[in-house]
């Protein structure tokens, strides 16, 4: 039920309305990627996918609404993009942040002039995307918000993405549903795992 | 891969070196990074103060080592407590120890040491500050420990048989940096000179534990150790699985490593001739090697049987050590005359052969660190991955992962304690759940996909995402040559405890003493500087016992 839409969104509804009441945790950047990567493999998304995402840790740490909005979109339904794309734009229908975010930083990086994701949810975590991807790429980037759900993504001569500020503590639901997500790549143990899967028995002293 | 300049010596090709089985036979060299450590504390004469000592008569309590380095302050907390003995085992997965660590940035005031009291000894069960580096903890070696402090107690030595054998007070079971639970990101250190380097401050961690354990025999025991007995005590170390994914998740950090060490033996390989000063001291160390490998006894009978062919190989080389550093390119035809021998004595002339020779290699541990991780390049054409592949992973093109022998295990993490763990995946469950490790079989799985339809690699994600990650370590290989272990991770022949022995040589660790194919005993700073000795000396490869 947690992938379910009425669920995230009833999840998000809560998480807004409680901003500045949560509980927060003082967290390392570090440890917020190893805890993206994992939620993002135990959701479902390629590994390489899940890199990228956890790539986003320090920007999306900057604002402790975005990592709601992060949540939102990790745990919203998935739908095939469909995909067109001429020599100079790339159109992605049914976007998804999670999904379709690292493939438009590709086609802006190698050559294509605007990327259109349309019907995309958590549009908001562009800003993070895109920064991430100036630093990375040494690019400047633009976006541009045509309706409530399509998103115009272009390069752009001078930098005119906001600046994000130092990463904060996180609010603890967004921790919660991240390491919920993360369980579905643990193993649990068995006799046999427990007594080689670390190779040194159950015990080991000196 | 690189151009021959008149006397150079080509680097040794990857394909050779990032084997496994010859991962699995690596010593510890004058690059490691607890060598390149001391050494450069040494140079810069830090000092280290017992700032704060409240360990009682039953050696329970908390103590501050301070140490500058570089115009800042950085402090060992110790606390010690009363461990159950039910409660006592050396695995990661342990809930209590004898002792507790943090590497404070800074020195830490009453305030912040009632905090650590609170938290150090929970370890990963405790949330900590970017004002903590390092988070470790040790247990006593139940053989040494006891018996140290009795014979200190009765104005005796300890046994030198027992010292010997054993080595060290304690063994630590984890030694945690990089923003866990709480603790500083690495990033913090880029800019701390010393500790800007790959695992400094873990090492210096370890290397002020080991001072610690010595402080506290001395206190139980009411005497001094001798020097040349405390010099060997470093600090054991019992390492596991957690270790191993490490190396294939740091493929640019793996390549530096390697890089700079192959770098500097082709450095010493292109040495036309040797001084009589460095004929001399490659005799006094080819004796220390017969001493140490005399000295490193474990009881894996496999293991014994590998260091007793290793003796008897060394003999070998040390007989004909003579003639072979007459040539020209001494050093050369050295390297050259151990292939003839076990991976297990190659490796350790090629950490013997740089050791001699700092003022051309030490240099190069700058080079073993790593920035950002190489982003993907999606611009990058079809045909030049294929180029890639062919020319970079046709080790990984060769294995035939239709055979049950070759996918006959797999990683993952466990529920139970959320660490990595190896399974049989034909006789367990959870094969599904594997962690992407299976490098070769993803670069082949990637390969069968390739077609002309695609512009760019980009291109071909949107058409494979799942190929994303493997795609983008075929581009770091092209610029990390040393980046990918050249073995099949899930083939019923991997054995974890190569790449185990790899990443602990680097660390500076020797006397590998496996107790499985996956865990394995080692000893950290062993023969290393004390605390009153960081005064230029820095002769401490293969420890011996001198006493």
């Amino acid at each position: 039920m947690r992938k379910d839409i009425d669920y995230i969104s009833n999840w998000i509804e809560t998480f807004i309305d409680k901003e500045g009441t949560w509980p927060v945790v003082a967290c390392s950047i570090n440890e917020m990627k190893a805890l993206i990567s994992k939620a993002c493999i135990g959701r479902g998304l390629p590994s390489g996918h899940a890199y990228e995402m956890a790539s986003l840790a320090s920007g999306l740490m900057a604002d402790q609404v975005m990592m709601g909005f992060f949540i939102g979109a990790l745990y919203d339904s998935y739908e095939k993009p469909v995909i067109h794309s001429d020599n100079k734009t790339l159109t992605i229908d049914h976007a998804r942040f999670v999904i379709s975010g690292p493939m438009a930083v590709d086609a802006l990086i190698s050559g294509a002039e605007r990327v259109n994701l349309n019907n995309m949810p958590w549009k908001m975590l562009i800003t993070p995307l895109l920064i991430n991807a100036e630093n990375t790429y040494k690019c400047f980037l633009s976006f541009e918000i045509v309706d409530n759900f399509s998103v115009i993504l272009s390069h752009s001569v001078t930098r005119v993405l906001p600046i994000l500020g130092d990463p904060k503590p996180v609010p603890l639901p967004v921790i919660e549903a991240l390491e919920e997500l993360a369980k579905n790549t643990y193993v649990p143990s068995s006799d046999i795992s427990r007594r080689l899967g670390a190779g040194a028995g159950l015990t080991d002293t000196d | 891969m690189n151009k021959i300049f008149r006397n150079e010596v080509p680097l040794r090709e990857p394909r050779a070196v990032m084997k496994l089985d010859r991962m699995g036979s690596m010593f510890p060299t004058r690059m490691s990074f607890m060598r390149t450590l001391l050494r450069q504390l040494s140079e810069k004469r830090a000092l280290i103060n017992r700032a704060v000592w409240e360990i009682d008569e039953d050696g329970f309590g908390h103590a501050v080592y301070t140490i500058n380095i570089d115009d800042r302050m950085y402090s060992l907390v110790a606390f010690t407590n009363y461990l159950n003995p039910e409660d006592r085992t050396d695995r990661v997965i342990a809930e209590a120890w004898d002792s507790s660590y943090v590497l404070y940035d800074g020195v830490p005031e009453i305030g912040d040491i009632v905090r650590l009291n609170e938290t150090v000894p929970r370890q990963e069960v405790g949330r900590f500050t970017i004002n903590e580096l390092v988070l470790s903890r040790a247990n006593k070696s139940l053989r040494l420990f006891s018996h140290v402090v009795e014979a200190l107690k009765k104005g005796n030595q300890p046994d030198k048989k027992m010292v010997k054998d054993i080595g060290y007070l304690m063994r630590t079971t984890a030694v945690y940096g990089n923003g866990k639970f709480g603790i500083a990101d690495r990033n913090k250190l880029i800019d701390r000179d010393i500790l800007s380097g790959p695992f400094m401050a873990e090492m210096l961690t370890v290397w002020l534990i080991r001072g610690f354990t010595h402080d506290l025999v001395e206190h139980l025991g009411g005497s001094k150790l001798d020097r040349n007995i405390k010099s060997y005590l470093g600090v054991g170390n019992a390492t596991g699985l957690g270790m191993a994914p490490f190396l294939v998740s740091h493929p640019e950090l793996l390549s530096n490593w390697m890089m700079a060490r192959e770098t500097g033996l082709t450095r010493v390989r292109a040495l036309q001739s040797l001084t009589q000063r460095q004929l001399l001291r490659i005799t006094q160390l080819a004796d220390r090697v017969v001493i140490h490998l005399d000295e490193w006894q474990v009881t894996d009978e496999q293991y014994q049987r590998r260091i007793k062919s290793l003796r008897i190989e060394w003999k070998k080389v040390y007989e004909n050590l003579e003639f072979l550093v007459a040539e020209d390119q001494p050093i050369h035809s050295l390297v050259k005359f151990s292939e003839q021998f076990s991976l297990d004595c190659q490796e350790l002339v090629v950490a013997f052969v740089l050791e001699p020779f700092g003022d051309l290699i030490d240099g190069l541990t700058c080079c073993m660190t790593s920035g950002e991780p190489m982003p993907l390049n999606p611009k990058m054409s079809i045909k030049e991955l294929e180029v890639l592949i062919e020319e970079r992973f046709g080790w990984a093109i060769e294995f035939d992962f239709n055979l049950r022998s070759e996918t006959a295990q797999f990683w993952y993490v466990s529920e139970e304690k959320l660490e990595p763990r190896l399974g049989l995946r034909y006789e367990e469950q959870g094969g599904e759940l594997e962690s992407p490790l299976d490098i070769a079989r993803q670069v082949k799985l990637l390969r069968s996909d390739l077609t002309d339809n695609f512009a760019n690699v980009g291109e071909f994600l949107r058409k494979f995402p799942a190929h994303r990650s493997v795609l983008r370590r075929i581009q770091i290989m092209d610029s990390y040559p040393y980046s990918e272990i050249q073995d099949n991770m899930i083939s019923e022949n991997c054995r974890p405890i190569d790449m185990l022995r790899c990443k602990l040589a680097y660390f500076g660790a020797a006397k590998f003493d496996p107790k499985s194919d996956r865990w394995v005993r080692v000893t950290l700073a062993q023969g290393a500087p004390l605390f009153n000795e960081l005064d230029g000396r820095d002769d401490w490869w293969l420890p011996v016992f001198a006493a």
